[in-house]
């Protein structure tokens, strides 16, 4: 989403003057005063939020069944925050922790214009259209601009692989979220909103699933939530601390996120269309010391609600690792919620969906078999922490991440060479905008870092993916012996390894290497290969872009290379550079068609997504892997 | 006779009262263009001109997703 100009967020279009909001006077809603002459005084007693300060006046005028219920709405109260704040809570302390709620919790609230009208506050507000009124909310200026990190990620690609509910039928939010949901009254002490009476269930539209053609539906309706089969992985945040830094801005930080997924007892089953016996549950960044900067000691009633919390992931997929075998749930100890999973002060916060030994399904005797070579994945293409720390003087590491990342602390030795402000690419001033330079500035680059295309080179980086950029770049320049270190900076943080300030000067050098070509193809290559059913070419973009609902800024227009197979980037990559397991991702690969006998293309904006996806494809044994660098920029300019 | 007086003044009453009633057409409805508001919203050269980004400050100590 990109930011609004100064006036571009208030500007009023002509078009809003003929509609029936338009026939409205500004200042009954707004306030302020137009016969003033100045624009201080014409913009006394202003209000920019009517729906937040005063629905009832502003909307509840005319739409005052809506506004009746919507001004006490999940969106607008935020109530369950209070609601499980006050089960946490030393209530003598209550007023501390409510400050503290309204500076933090609070901040996200939005009401009928952040819906309707204008990018909710949260998003730092601006007309979407003009001040036209939008009957049907948009999906990206107004519900994933603040529900953008977790569900915008999932929903359209940027974790994972994306939801089939708009990767194949368009669904936007508000296809499953009706008015009847978003504008329903939230009762001030709800439990939590799935317990929202009106709440979206998968089978307001899945229905009789237990008759159909699955086998496995009727096995399973009404024993697990429907997410815990159809989802992909999750991130999961922890111990989030907030307070006021030394110029008194409020500010959170979460300690840890990962990417994972977890099945649980269902510890609540109170909660309306929701009985299943397990259910799917995401780690919320609670902690006891999270308000500790306000006032200290206020959850003295931690262990009254759980902190692995009932989730319904956005990335829901037909076919997922659970629903290819079922021993990849059954007897899969590790998917299910265990003591050893809890810290010490959640135990009792989570003791009802903890799963014991003998409520994991036990592991099936026969199953259908998942039929995946894993015999050509290349394994030396990937080193863990402590192969890397065994092995450190014997090779070259190179750290992906920014500069300022690498002066935070990085593995003793480790030169620093970000390869999206290395020079490695045209800037966008020249001509072949982030196209690869001249080889011979390309390999200049790379021996300058102290690189020779016969060393064992390690990249690591942040969440992985500018490492494998870097590793194309490094193939195509002749590199012999690259790896990727799994689990990236926090994988070797967390084996417990020490990072240092101390920066490495790495002492310039002859690249050598011979330049692998074949690893490139431009758009003549890709134009005329798309009728080859040999060649799949791949658009790792993620999903609004491929179906041209938004396009990359520098872009002419949206769309997408016709023939192209949309596989997002965050399918191939987890975050902090975790991998998933070889036969995982080619059991994946193989659903969208990709496969080790085909020739497979890879495109995206720049270049940049396109070569990460290189290093993953080439890693899980491709033989014939080609990145499109001119990619959709090019294309489009050029189509 | 008496008949005819009652019906002047019935008359002369109405006709009055809708003279008064003259200035007040049409005031019961002001659209949003009639606004001067909209004068300077509607102008995006003006706006340019004098409108300038007010960069939210946010902490940067901020980290993680939200």
């Amino acid at each position: 989403m990109a930011p609004l100009g100064p006036a571009e967020k208030v500007l009023v279009s002509e078009n809003f003057l003929e509609t029936d909001h338009g026939e409205v006077e500004c200042e009954n809603c707004h306030g302020g005063n137009p016969a003033e002459k100045t624009k201080e005084a014409a913009h006394k007693d202003f209000d920019a939020h009517p729906s937040i300060n005063n629905p009832e006046k502003a909307c509840g005028e005319c739409h005052e069944e809506i506004v009746a219920t919507a001004k006490d709405s999940l969106h607008a109260t935020l109530s369950t925050f209070i609601t499980v704040l006050k089960s946490r809570s030393d209530m003598n302390k209550w007023h501390e922790i409510d400050e503290a709620r309204k500076g933090h919790c609070f901040s996200c609230h939005t009401s009928c214009g952040g819906c309707h009208v204008s990018r909710p506050k949260f998003a730092k507000k601006g007309f979407i259209d003009g001040h036209n009124f939008q009957k049907r909310s948009d999906p990206f200026n107004q519900c994933t601009a603040c529900h953008g990190s977790r569900v915008g990620h999932e929903y359209y690609g940027t974790r994972g692989q994306g939801d089939v509910h708009v990767a194949k039928y368009d669904m936007d939010c508000v296809s499953c979220h009706e008015a009847k949901e978003m504008h329903a009254a939230a009762p001030a002490d709800l439990k939590g909103r799935y317990h929202l009476p009106e709440m979206v269930n998968c089978e307001d539209c899945h229905k009789g699933l237990e008759n159909g053609s699955v086998r496995e539906h009727s096995n399973h309706i009404g024993k697990v939530q429907c997410q815990i089969c159809h989802s992909q992985t999750y991130v999961n945040c922890y111990s989030c601390h907030t307070g006021k830094d030394a110029e008194g801005l409020r500010y959170f930080q979460n300690q840890k996120e990962t990417e994972g997924m977890k099945i649980a007892l269902n510890y609540d089953k109170e909660e309306p269309n929701q009985t299943a016996k397990y259910i799917l549950v995401r780690h919320e960044p609670s902690d006891l010391e999270v308000f500790d900067f306000y006032v200290k000691d206020a959850f003295t009633n931690f262990g009254n609600t759980p902190t692995w919390k009932r989730t319904s992931p956005h990335n829901i997929q037909r076919k997922t690792w659970q629903t290819a075998n079922c021993n990849n749930c059954h007897g899969n100890r590790d998917l299910f919620l265990d003591k050893k999973d809890l810290l010490d002060y959640e135990i009792q916060a989570n003791s009802k969906a903890i799963v014991p030994d003998n409520k994991v399904p036990k592991k099936k005797d026969k199953t259908m078999p998942i039929n995946i070579d894993t015999s050509k994945v290349r394994t030396g293409m990937v080193v863990d922490a402590e192969w890397l720390h065994n092995n450190l003087a014997a090779v070259k590491v190179i750290d992906a991440r920014s500069a300022a990342d690498y002066e935070k602390g990085h593995i003793e030795g480790a030169v620093s060479l970000d390869p999206l402000k290395a020079g490695l690419r045209y800037s966008w001033e020249e001509e072949n905008p982030m196209q690869l330079v001249a080889d011979d500035v390309l390999v200049k680059i790379f021996g300058d870092h102290g690189l020779k295309a016969d060393d064992h080179i390690v990249v690591y980086e942040k969440d992985g993916r500018n490492s494998g950029f870097l590793i194309w770049m490094l193939d195509y320049a002749g590199a012999t012996n690259v790896s990727y270190l799994k689990g990236a900076i926090e994988g070797w943080h967390e084996a417990g390894y020490h990072v240092t300030t101390e920066k490495t000067v790495p002492t310039a050098t002859t690249f050598g290497g011979k330049i692998n070509a074949a690893t490139v193809v431009d758009n003549n290559y890709v134009k005329a290969n798309l009728d080859n059913n040999k060649v799949v070419v791949v658009d790792t973009r993620v999903i609004q872009q491929a179906k041209g609902l938004s396009k990359h800024a520098e872009a002419k227009r949206a769309g997408r290379i016709p023939g192209s197979v949309n596989l997002p980037l965050g399918a191939l990559y987890m975050d902090n550079g975790a991998l998933k397991t070889p036969v995982e991702l080619l059991w994946m690969l193989k659903k969208y068609g990709i496969t080790p006998d085909k020739t497979i293309v890879t495109t995206c904006n720049t270049g940049q997504l396109a070569g990460s996806a290189y290093f993953m494809l080439r890693y899980l044994g491709f033989d014939d892997v080609r990145v499109h660098n001119e990619s959709w920029i090019s294309w489009c300019a050029a189509n | 006779m008496r008949k005819w007086q009652t019906r002047c003044l019935q008359g002369a009453f109405i006709t009055i009262l809708a003279a008064g009633l003259v200035p007040f057409i049409g005031a019961g409805k002001t659209y949003a263009a009639e606004s001067s508001c909209i004068q300077c919203h509607t102008d995006e050269d003006m706006l340019e001109e004098n409108l300038s980004a007010v960069i939210a400050k946010g902490s940067a100590m901020t980290s993680g997703a939200g």
